[in-house]
């Protein structure tokens, strides 16, 4: 009991990290070659093995479609959200409608549900850290974007599980960069997170106080990250290839990874020299047979054009997160900068100007959130700890009712954990049964909100229109996730359920998951396909 | 390995040939296939053209020429759930749930105890504030009562019950802070626990958005009018006003301010056509005659 471990992981949509606490500090944990971020991609060699991390992203270009990136753009999302279509437009890999609505990945005639992807992904982290610790790991607390709604959290964790992993806790990414920052530090300070991820970007204001890390507010836009600027620089490749020789590099898969490569590469350069020399040796063939180079200069003024409106978006996600704290930029203390794409001059002087404040020096926007992950998990083991988290929900909490709209119950930054009913009535004479639908989202329009899930409540007493008083509840608990219960005030009847629609995984499904993910050999990992059982 | 057929959508080998395109050949001969191997040595429609590549490179696809106006395909909407079948009722927030009182631990029956005396107490008892405390000092009592039950102080406890208990607690405990630190919030909480339904009342229900709206047109209303006598006269005088002549408007305003002698919108539109009953006559230079 006194040496049980725990490990944080950031699983991030491009890359993944690993910290554990030694002697009170947070260290990331190196894989064998040194690495200290894993690429989140998943190469299937066979049926048995798979490549996953740094390795793996190689073969984006020769194993397409048998590569999985950026999973966390798909997990716990319905088939048809216009995410998974987008996906599907770009992605090499196939992409499959699974039952419930939900997503699946068809590789090699083999379908995979996302959370099963992501924790091929965690049991790699695992393994990493298990052989640089030389002890079995079996907890984690792991992050997701603040903005994640229910079913992607459910299905983060899910995920977790699958892997072989205790998950102690989900915490938001920006509010463990804050502890990783102001942990044991005894400041007095507000502090904003502008965390720009690879496909998500969040923003959280907080307040440190001695022992206490509360968030005020928190904002964000899922459909925002550093892929998207990596879209703008492909979109003004292909364009210019395609004015010149009337070829279009994007209907062709191949072709398109290849310039996703090059926009990576082209923005990367762009922001640690000014300037980006691009060249794509033999990209494509002509219809006449002849070999064709892609080749480009991009300057840093021409890209800061390309981005500049999504640059733009990240400050409107800013105001509204000021806004619910009430606060005005010059009440920040502190801005910490999170993720790779926060290392661009554009993002850093658009910061600067923002808040009129420097962003922190010294912390490194890709490990920060896995160091502040392991302090939570330390913290989580550890009773002596004086250490507490206030977070919130990012996202009001709403039920559906007749006509297509929906009623708040819990609202948007409201402070976690925290349960709150609100009573409902039939709306037929004999109802017998009414559906309950959870809706996550700021609008009074379904249609305009995520749902989550449904269930149907009966045994109610049955009366006219109006008699029935149905008492919807909603908890929220400390990892954010959402459970919803029906109570018919006049018998006291309860319902309960945990809204888990979209991984579409029942307990069953997830226990048939974890003796897959057993049986998957992680190649080019020394451990082998089990952890050997250690002595002592 | 199998012969690669250029109508497929998916190649077998993803890096040695590329799909079918998607738009139709613009500068091409109708004889050719639309795409090529590029892989030597494999035959294909292609490789029996008229000309064959010059330089045959391995793994590199093959691209058709399209103008760049031709657009590319589009995306069907979200599929839209169902309209739901329950609609809220305003109000009432339901019997405290306070579950029957198990035997266990002395602690748990600590916490129970505690649990039943929050049912019966008001946020400001629960946090230990006055009713007149200033947000950072209801921020100061949130802290202090989570220093004491914040689950992660309990997350090694192998008593599920009792962290069960806890949660419970700690939950009421961050409603009465949700609460309290809004200013708007707390000042319906403190009008509603002085009154007689305080009983009802110690948990704090949020308006319904429906409610809210309705709030907002009511008012829009009560601008209008109260009385349907007066709506009738204020609407009649608005409908002068707008036609310019000014002392019908002015008769119908009078009329609807006997109605509702306290609408301030009506005065003030009265007032208007009084104004403007004054200026014409200025303007035709008539002396005020002696009713």
């Amino acid at each position: 009991m006194a040496d049980e471990i725990a490990i944080g992981i950031d699983l991030g949509t491009s890359y993944s990290c690993a910290a554990i606490v030694e002697n009170g500090h947070p260290v990331v944990i190196p894989n064998e070659w040194g690495d200290l971020t894993h690429a989140s991609v998943v190469s299937f060699l066979d049926k048995d093995n798979v490549l996953v991390g740094n390795n793996a992203k190689k073969n984006i270009i020769t194993n397409s479609e048998c590569t999985v990136y950026s999973a966390k753009r798909l997990i716990g999302r319905f088939y048809f959200s216009d995410e998974v279509k987008k996906a599907q437009a770009v992605m090499p890999y196939q992409i499959v409608e699974g039952e419930n609505n939900s997503v699946r990945i068809l590789v090699r005639g083999k379908k995979y549900s996302l959370p099963e992807i992501s924790a091929l992904v965690l049991k790699e982290i695992k393994e990493i850290a298990e052989s640089h610790l030389g002890r079995p790991v079996q907890k984690a607390v792991v992050t997701v974007p603040a903005y994640f709604n229910d079913n992607q959290r459910q299905a983060t964790k899910d995920a977790g599980r699958i892997a072989g992993l205790e998950v102690l806790r989900i915490i938001n990414e920006p509010t463990a960069a804050a502890l990783a920052y102001g942990f044991g530090k005894a400041l007095n300070q507000k502090v904003v997170v502008y965390d720009l991820g690879g496909g998500t970007f969040d923003i959280s204001i907080l307040e440190i106080g001695k022992e206490v890390f509360e968030v005020l507010a928190t904002a964000g836009d899922t459909y925002l990250g550093g892929d998207d600027f990596d879209d703008r620089i492909m979109k003004w490749l292909a364009e210019d290839f395609l004015g010149k020789t009337g070829l279009d590099l994007r209907e062709n898969k191949y072709c398109l990874q290849m310039l996703k490569d090059a926009g990576e590469r082209a923005k990367i350069d762009v922001g640690r020299s000014g300037e980006a020399e691009i060249f794509c040796g033999a990209i494509c063939q002509d219809p006449e047979g002849r070999v064709m180079d892609l080749r480009a200069t991009l300057k840093e003024e021409q890209f800061n054009k390309m981005v500049r409106d999504l640059v733009q978006r990240t400050f409107k996600v800013c105001d509204e997160a000021l806004m619910s704290a009430r606060m005005t930029a010059a009440d920040i203390d502190a801005v910490i900068m999170v993720g790779g794409p926060t290392r661009l001059p554009v993002i850093r002087n658009g910061v600067r100007h923002y808040f009129q404040k420097e962003p922190l020096e010294g912390v490194d926007p890709d490990q920060v959130v896995a160091m502040g992950a392991a302090l939570q998990a330390h913290t989580l083991l550890s009773s002596s700890s004086d250490t507490f988290l206030v977070d919130v929900t990012p996202l009001s909490l709403r039920v559906g009712t007749v006509g297509g709209y929906t009623e708040r119950i819990i609202e948007k930054n409201t402070p976690i954990p925290i349960d709150k009913s609100k009573t409902f009535t039939t709306s037929r004479d004999g109802q017998e049964k009414v559906k309950i639908r959870v809706y996550q989202g700021e609008s009074n329009r379904a249609d305009d909100c995520e749902m989550l899930g449904e269930f149907e409540f009966s045994g109610f007493r049955i009366g006219y229109r109006g008699e029935a008083r149905i008492d919807v509840t909603f908890e929220i608990n400390t990892d954010g996730i959402v459970k919803v219960s029906a109570t018919d005030l006049a018998t006291g009847k309860k319902t309960s359920t945990t809204i888990s629609l979209s991984s579409g995984l029942t307990e069953a499904d997830i226990q048939r998951s974890i003796q897959a993910n057993r049986a998957i050999h992680l190649a080019g990992r020394a451990s082998g396909a089990a952890m050997p059982a250690l002595p002592g | 390995m199998a012969p690669p057929q250029d109508s497929s959508d998916k190649p077998p080998k993803p890096a040695a040939k590329p799909p079918a395109t998607v738009t139709p050949a613009v500068k091409r001969s109708p004889a050719t296939s639309p795409i090529t191997p590029a892989a030597p040595g494999v035959a294909s429609p292609a490789a029996k053209s008229p000309e064959p590549p010059r330089h045959p490179a391995p793994n590199t696809p093959v691209l058709l020429r399209r103008t760049p106006a031709s657009g590319s395909g589009s995306v069907a909407p979200p599929r839209v759930p169902a309209p739901s079948v329950v609609r809220p009722i305003s109000g009432n927030p339901g019997p405290p749930r306070s579950a029957g009182a198990a035997p266990g631990a002395a602690q748990g029956a600590q916490l129970e105890a505690l649990l039943a005396a929050l049912e019966a107490q008001d946020y400001f008892q629960i946090l230990k504030v006055e009713k007149s405390a200033n947000p950072a000092e209801i921020k100061r009592a949130f802290h202090r009562v989570s220093r004491a039950y914040h689950p992660d102080r309990y997350y090694q406890l192998a008593d599920g019950r009792l962290k069960e208990r806890i949660i419970r607690v700690y939950k009421r405990m961050t409603e009465a802070y949700y609460v309290l630190r809004d200013d708007a919030k707390r000042d319906r909480y403190i009008a509603d626990i002085e009154g007689p339904d305080r009983a009802q009342k110690l948990r704090f229900t949020e308006v319904a958005e429906v409610e809210t709206k309705m709030a907002v047109k009511k008012q829009a209303e009560e601008q209008i009018g109260t009385t349907p006598r007066g709506r009738q006269f204020y609407a009649a005088g608005l409908f002068e006003l707008e036609a310019q002549r000014w002392s019908a408007a002015e008769r119908s305003l009078k009329i609807a301010v006997t109605y509702e002698p306290s609408n301030a919108r009506y005065k003030e539109k009265l007032a208007e056509a009084q104004r403007k009953i004054y200026e014409e006559m200025k303007q035709k230079g008539e002396s005020f005659k002696i009713k």
